[in-house]
């Protein structure tokens, strides 16, 4: 299989679902069947694992049908990174360093992904919504986070 | 049931008319028309967000707020549909293909105007079916055992896969991959611990507001992100004068609108498919039956106002089986489903005897939503086109922002953060691969309820399947399954093949 194999949609999503579906047939393995008239825990998920290992075997055998050259758009890789990790920023800092830090360093993040805003305007915006989300969610609504903790 | 249609009508009035129940509807319609006004900020988004607020407030008031959010961005959407090509809401997509040609005529005003009046058209008879057709399916569904509510969830599924995309087979797989996403989590009814590799996080199952937002909110942004540039309309090119219809516009107005509210009506209350189907099932009917089909796509007034009113008057039936039976239409229905359980009222056929004042009062609440919609509508129509020059860019880091707040106020948990980031990255490689997220989602929603009843209902058959097929009910919901899945099937084989050969 060539690299550029990994253009075609029905090839990545057809062994991406062959993949997960062998791996719950694989998990549930230990888990109680039980009897078609009383089902144990494990039933229902083996039921759609092997649904799933079928559908996705019929994704490989019929939708590529037809298809003549790779039909999976470029991904946004830049505003992917920067938006995963300015979530992962605020995941990683609303608890141990609070809500203001949290949000600046998100704000940062995020709009490194959009090159016409300014380093400046995306400090100025940080701030800006981090002063209204500690008067909105902290102050009026009391949520239960800290705007700084030293 | 108790009471008749004139009682139950003032029943809803007396309380979506409580100063609480107006002020949540106001809130909801207005914040509704600005994410549908904004690009780029989808309606999903931003009921997700509000989702840890209607957890403190009432189940009825939560629900006539997140409905009007949906409606509200369906007028909103199509402002942006029609002044920028830019649909605001997928709903609103069709309204673009002649309602931005109308704009490049200069015509905008004519359109915004006579869209705004279909919508309301739409949403006012999609009420009325609403208020009488659901007593009458609730009545009905009310004798359903588990094996009739499991066929039913087999035929909502497929309707919900099926007609949502172009590919059966990577629908239903997602359909499946929902339902497995929907077993993690312990067991209702052994106690057994599934598919939670030992986190205790997992135990009561994946944060659905989470999976909502890393599905749908995400990959919004990171598509656009750094991509939206900002619009160059100018509130003053729309005056009142330039908003008046000829007399030849109203001639091409009262048809359509009744024929797309027809349709939408129809699609609407179907269990499994939503407005947007609608939209596209009403213009294609248009241009059909249009004496002149070559004037669409260069601003025919058919084809702006029949998919609004079809995609208005669907927002409104597709209360009906989310309400009735318990089976969403589509995925911001299946929030507002997830919405009232999570507040401890089941949805489905006892629904409209045990809680009359939540339902009731959100259908008076639609009528009140509307009213003020139009009043939102037509008179501040400078102030929507002036929203819509506010940057994306300065727009995208507070979504972001509200994101994460939202989704860490549910259960106070950094876990939820990390979801999303797992779940939007999966949703947008997901959208990448054509694979829709909606199913997904419908699936994970109605899972257990689905394991619920096939369960009850192989205890029913002593654990014979032909419990589905013995019943004259359960066995028309599988028939009519399988008749969509062969017709999918063979449509999809035969398009494959024709492709192939040229």
């Amino acid at each position: 299989m060539k690299l550029s194999a990994l253009n075609y949609t029905h090839l990545i999503s057809g062994v991406a679902g062959l993949a997960i579906g062998l791996f719950v047939i694989w998990q549930v393995q230990g888990y109680p069947m039980g009897t078609p008239r009383r089902m144990g825990a494990g039933f229902f998920p083996l039921m759609l694992g092997i649904l799933l290992v079928t559908l996705s075997l019929l994704i490989l055998a019929v939708e590529g049908r037809g298809i003549a050259r790779p039909d999976m758009p470029r991904p946004a890789w830049k505003g992917l990174i920067w938006v995963l990790l300015s979530i992962a920023a605020f995941a990683a800092l609303v608890e141990r360093a609070g809500l203001v830090p949290a949000i600046m360093a998100s704000v940062l993040l995020s709009s490194r992904a959009d090159e016409s805003l300014t380093l400046l305007a995306s400090v100025v915006l940080g701030a800006a919504c981090a002063a209204i989300a500690s008067g909105l969610f902290i102050t009026a609504l009391g949520l239960p986070l800290r705007m700084i903790v030293l | 049931m108790s009471g008749g249609l004139i009682d139950n009508i003032a029943l809803g009035l007396s309380v979506a008319l409580t100063p609480a129940a107006l002020a949540y509807c106001l809130a909801g319609v207005t914040l509704g028309m600005v994410v549908g006004v904004l690009p780029g900020i989808g309606t999903l988004a931003a009921i997700a967000m509000l989702l840890p607020l209607t957890y403190k407030i009432e189940p009825g008031a939560a629900v006539i707020m997140l409905a009007g959010i949906y409606y509200g961005a369906a007028y909103g959407g199509s402002i942006t549909s029609i002044l920028l090509n830019l649909p605001g809401t997928a709903n609103t997509a069709v309204t673009a293909l002649d309602g931005y040609p109308m704009t490049q005529q200069g015509r905008a005003g004519v359109a915004l105007f006579l869209t705004t009046i279909a919508s309301f058209v739409g949403s006012i008879l999609g009420m009325v079916v609403l208020a009488i057709g659901a007593p009458a399916l609730a009545a009905v569904a009310l004798n359903f055992g588990s094996p009739e509510y499991f066929s039913l969830l087999v035929l909502g599924l497929l309707c919900a896969a099926l007609l949502s995309s172009g590919k059966p087979f990577r629908a239903l797989a997602m359909v499946v991959l929902g339902l497995l996403i929907g077993t993690v989590g312990i067991d209702p009814s052994s106690g057994f611990n599934r598919l939670t590799f030992g986190m205790p996080q997992l135990f009561d199952g994946f944060n659905l507001v989470a999976i909502v937002l890393g599905l749908f909110g995400l990959p919004e942004v990171i598509r656009n992100a750094g991509r939206i540039g900002t619009s160059r309309i100018k509130a003053r090119d729309i005056t009142w004068t330039s908003m008046l219809p000829g007399r030849d516009d109203w001639r091409r107005f009262f048809g359509p609108v009744l024929r797309g509210t027809g349709i939408g009506g129809f699609f609407g209350a179907l269990p499994g498919t939503g407005g947007t189907v609608a939209t596209f099932v009403s213009y294609a009917v248009e241009k059909r039956v249009n004496r002149q089909p070559e004037r669409f796509g260069k601003g025919a007034v058919e084809g702006v106002v029949a998919p609004e009113a079809a995609n208005n008057a669907a927002i409104q039936t597709a209360f009906i089986p989310t309400l009735t039976l318990g089976i969403p239409g589509d995925v911001v229905m299946a929030l507002i489903l997830a919405t009232l359980i999570i507040h401890g009222v089941q949805p489905g056929p006892a629904m409209l005897g045990q809680h009359p004042e939540i339902f009731w009062g959100l259908a008076a609440s639609f009528l009140i939503g509307n009213l003020v919609l139009l009043m939102l509508n037509l008179p501040l129509i400078g102030f929507w086109v002036r929203i819509t020059t506010i940057p994306y860019r300065l727009l995208y880091p507070v979504v972001i922002v509200l994101v994460c707040i939202g989704v860490y106020s549910i259960s106070n948990s950094v876990f939820d953060i990390w979801l999303v980031i797992l779940f939007g990255f999966l949703g947008y490689f997901m959208s990448l691969l054509r694979c829709e997220p909606a199913p997904m989602l419908l699936g994970l929603i109605l899972g257990p309820l689905m394991e619920e009843h096939l369960r009850r209902a192989l205890l029913i058959g002593r654990g014979d399947p032909m419990v589905f097929l013995n019943r004259p009910i359960s066995a028309t919901f599988l028939a009519l399954a399988a008749i969509l899945l062969l017709w999918m099937i063979l449509d999809s084989w035969c398009r494959a093949q024709k492709a192939g050969k040229t």
